[in-house]
């Protein structure tokens, strides 16, 4: 029974649900927050998680990693543990181990182990385990995310009973409700009957137009409407966990694709892979003319770790490769405009049809790239 | 009074489409051919 997969699981939170707020109502000095989301989300991983013993060896192998590293060798150099830490998702993504290593939510769990990592201070207490634990198998986010950052997620923990609030309570249903729309009316309505029905074999140009529109609102509509819910539960008890989706469709470029789509992931890969490559490469004295190069390199590097943390496929690297040269462009274009100080494709054009025209742009390209991840195009 | 219409559209919706899509609630293939509900990104 993985999180939002069925009525099972929506029973199951109904019921914490209450307990929380019971606990609340009678016994909030005594049992504090943090104790019942870390013993609810650590019974729910061992009962109902396939391979829970791999998710636990998982999670005292990076913990160690993570303290060894911080707190007993003290290394200056970061790179050594994050191969550490990133190896057993490394191993099951070249379908090496997989049935050993591999649990629900692994390549999510290893961002958050990362994130926890890198910004960590040891000049400060480590990270306690119980904590630690809590941030990894917080049940709502487990499965697909979205990717939250310690230091916020653990605020929230600690404000305890105060945060269960009659606005969060209805925030929070309200994502649930939208949520629930989006994947179990929206996203199973445009699988069964539109998705399903067309034929993935043909090459004929209508077909795949049709496979790339579809599976494009499909994923949309399925993608945001399980991180609606994950943050909607979230919020009912009390924790803010990041919104992942804001109508990716009306984006005007691929910058803002990505502030849009699946919005945790970017910002994770901005912060802990492009901002560290940009000041890396921004410190060789032999590309110091080429300042172009260096935010292009960066840009295309991070969409390409990204096609290849989905899967070392063709079609997920492929995807990524598509987002890196749409990014690189739209960069390209944005400086060149700014050193001639005019808009060097548009020119005067209306800024109204500007921004319609970029809005139909981008929809088409990401759908080009999501169809092109989706491994149902004939051509691949 | 605009978020009461939204309200509103979201439960109706909700409600109408779960009775249309998963009318019976059993496990027959011929009546819910998508018995098995999972998410496209669950398996990265």
């Amino acid at each position: 029974m993985l999180p939002f997969t069925g009525i099972d699981f929506f029973l199951l939170s109904a019921i914490f649900l209450l307990s929380v707020y019971a606990v609340k109502a009678i016994a909030s000095t005594r049992f504090p927050l943090k104790w019942l989301l870390l013993s609810g989300s650590l019974i729910y991983v061992v009962w109902y998680v396939p391979h829970a013993l791999s998710a636990f060896a998982f999670l005292t192998y990076t913990y160690l990693v993570y303290y060894c590293a911080e707190y007993v060798f003290r290394s200056e150099k970061k790179w050594p543990a994050v191969i550490l830490l990133l190896a057993p998702m490394i191993l099951v993504k070249a379908s090496v181990a997989v049935d050993v290593i591999s649990f629900t939510g692994l390549s999510y769990i290893t961002f958050r182990v990362i994130q926890i990592y890198l910004d960590n201070n040891r000049n400060e207490k480590p990270v306690r385990p119980d904590d630690y634990a809590l941030f990894m198998f917080f049940t709502p986010t487990l499965m697909i995310g979205p990717i939250d950052r310690f230091k916020r997620f653990n605020d929230d923990v600690k404000s305890g009973f105060a945060s269960l609030t009659i606005t969060n309570f209805t925030q929070g249903w309200e994502m649930v409700l939208l949520g629930l729309v989006q994947k179990f009316v929206l996203a199973e309505a445009i699988n069964r009957y539109l998705l399903s029905p067309l034929n993935t074999e043909s090459s004929s140009f209508s077909d795949m137009l049709s496979n790339m529109y579809v599976y494009a609102f499909y994923l949309y509509f399925d993608f945001a409407g399980y991180s609606s819910l994950a943050a909607g539960f979230a919020k009912l008890i009390g924790i803010n966990v990041p919104q992942n989706f804001n109508n990716p469709f009306i984006a005007v470029n691929p910058q803002d694709f990505w502030r849009r789509w699946h919005a945790s992931l970017s910002d994770w890969l901005r912060d802990y892979l492009f901002r560290p490559y940009y000041k890396w490469i921004s410190g060789k004295e032999k590309l110091k003319p080429y300042p172009l190069f260096k935010q292009n390199s960066g840009l295309f590097l991070t969409f390409l770790v990204m096609g290849l943390w989905n899967g070392f496929k063709s079609n997920y690297i492929l995807s990524g490769v598509l987002f890196g040269v749409y990014s690189v462009v739209h960069n390209t274009y944005v400086v060149r405009s700014r050193q001639a100080g005019r808009d060097v494709v548009f020119g005067s054009l209306n800024a109204v049809v500007v921004k319609w025209i970029s809005v139909f742009l981008m929809f088409n390209l990401a759908c080009i790239a999501l169809y092109v991840f989706s491994g149902r195009c004939p051509l691949l | 009074m605009k978020k009461a219409l939204i309200h509103f559209l979201l439960y109706t919706i909700l409600i109408c489409g779960m009775i249309y899509l998963y009318y019976p609630f059993n496990d027959n293939p011929e009546t819910r051919p998508s018995s098995q509900i999972q998410f496209v990104y669950q398996n990265f």
